[in-house]
């Protein structure tokens, strides 16, 4: 079985644009065919997020999807923690990193992000990055949605 | 886990798929098939509740990916700073 790590992009434009491969992605991990792994510092982010942008109440119900994905698991700031001093100098930015840090913990065989940015990045090196179209297409052989940046 | 336990009343015919499901090794047992089955219910309908209330139809331009990339950002940025804090 796959483990895959969805970004907080995924999550946010999943949820509020049906018409998208986020969405599309977010209707295949309904089946349970992926091991999602979400960490503490994704769901602090995701749920940040909607808290500033869509108001307190539905704060609620967005945790409550991610945390009913059928096959999930988390990777706490503990697990993830350990591979920041190893990894720091592969991203830009050094709060990206713990979301890289919880696709090495999770062992994971795919990022899935719209941040064409952090895809470009030293880190690719390490971690295998797909868009949400690529994902669909080279891992699901899925006809993609043509979108801005395969969103 | 903290558990409850439900009994529910299947049709015959359901049953049977559900049993063929355990004995082929795809689930350890009914209790997990179910489980499994209702997780996968609550997150559908999660889905499907958000996109009716909250589905904008209008497309994701690259103007609108380039400003929720920069909200995300704002989000992570002041996040860091609370993990490090724990971290080192």
């Amino acid at each position: 079985m796959l483990n895959i790590y969805l970004d907080t992009n995924i999550y946010i434009i999943g949820l509020l644009h049906p018409k998208t491969n986020c969405a599309w992605i977010l209707e295949e991990i309904v089946e349970g065919e992926f091991k999602v792994i979400q960490s503490d510092y994704l769901f602090d982010e995701v749920l940040a997020w909607f808290r500033q942008h869509k108001g307190k109440d539905k704060v609620g119900g967005v945790r409550n999807y991610m945390l009913s994905i059928p096959l999930r698991e988390s990777v706490h700031r503990n697990e993830w923690g350990l591979f920041v001093g190893e990894l720091k100098n592969e991203v830009k930015d050094i709060d990206d990193l713990p979301h890289i840090c919880s696709y090495i913990a999770g062992n994971c065989d795919y990022f899935i992000t719209t941040n064409r940015r952090l895809t470009q990045e030293a880190v690719k090196r390490i971690v295998n990055f797909k868009n949400p179209k690529e994902f669909l297409e080279d891992v699901l052989n899925k006809k993609g949605i043509e979108t801005e940046g395969g969103v | 886990m903290t558990t409850d336990v439900t009994s529910i009343r299947l049709p015959l015919k359901d049953a049977i798929m559900l049993d063929h499901f355990v004995e082929s090794g795809e689930f350890k047992s009914r209790s997990e098939f179910i489980r499994f089955a209702v997780k996968k219910a609550i997150n559908e309908m999660i889905l499907k509740e958000f996109h009716e209330k909250l589905g904008e139809d209008k497309k994701m331009t690259k103007k609108k990916l380039n400003k929720l990339q920069k909200e995300i950002k704002d989000i992570r940025k002041k996040l860091w700073e609370d993990y490090a804090e724990h971290l080192s």
